[in-house]
């Protein structure tokens, strides 16, 4: 596995200047917002249009795509890696596990920002990382999903 | 490595009924008040994004824990 230089700063100066629809998703936005948690990966929803965008300034962190453009489509998701990780979803849609549509644009209409020293990042609204929780539905993301309900329900 | 009974234990899709608990059961108030407690700490010593980052990038033993109140990673 060939080392990467990664700066997670400049990958988000990165994205932020190329103009990709990108939203952090994952646990690092629940640390974004104030919970510490621990997490090994990056996890990002992009819009997908912006799969070849986001793959060109990738490559200059040396993270290497799992799929082509085209089958990254197809499938609804793709990793960027080196060292790194970084999974990517790129549907248009995906569904709960109660079968519920959770959909890019709307994730990205209600989207908030949150600053990495003078970077915007967005991620979505506390009420939509609760949403893409649900998809992939596996224990951790229920815990995530009460802690985020907790953080939801108080006052802030 | 982790053992593939742990990996499938970590990686299971639950259950529509773990599901709806997870999202319309009562929160205790003492699970409620503990994890706010830690919020407001990390957020205290840990008061901007660029900081926050950094205290998450590594593994966790088991993947899911949170940060202990004032262990390791407290600046204290």
């Amino acid at each position: 596995m060939e080392a990467s230089h990664f700066d997670e700063r400049s990958f988000f100066s990165a994205v932020h200047a190329s103009g990709v629809r990108a939203l952090l998703i994952g646990r690092r936005a629940l640390v974004l917002l104030g919970l510490p948690l621990l997490t090994a990966d990056y996890d990002y929803w992009i819009a997908i249009d912006d799969i070849e965008r986001f793959n060109t300034l990738a490559a200059a962190f040396q993270l290497h795509p799992t799929r082509t453009a085209a089958d990254a489509r197809r499938h609804g998701r793709y990793v960027l890696e080196n060292d790194e990780h970084v999974d990517v979803l790129v549907a248009r849609s995906l569904p709960t596990l109660h079968g519920s549509p959770v959909d890019f644009e709307g994730l990205w209409t209600r989207r908030h920002t949150i600053d990495v020293g003078t970077v915007p990042v967005c991620i979505p609204s506390l009420d939509d990382l609760i949403l893409t929780k649900q998809i992939a539905s596996r224990p951790k993301d229920l815990e995530d999903v009460r802690l985020l309900r907790i953080l939801k329900e108080s006052p802030r | 490595m982790i053992p593939q009974a742990v990996e499938a234990a970590v990686s299971r899709v639950v259950s529509p009924d773990e599901l709806r608990l997870a999202l319309e059961s009562t929160i205790p108030a003492a699970e409620r008040e503990e994890v706010l407690e830690l919020v407001r700490w990390f957020t205290t010593w840990y008061a901007s994004g660029e900081a926050r980052l950094p205290t998450c990038a590594r593994p966790s033993r088991n993947g899911n824990a949170l940060m202990q109140l004032g262990g390791e990673d407290s600046p204290d």
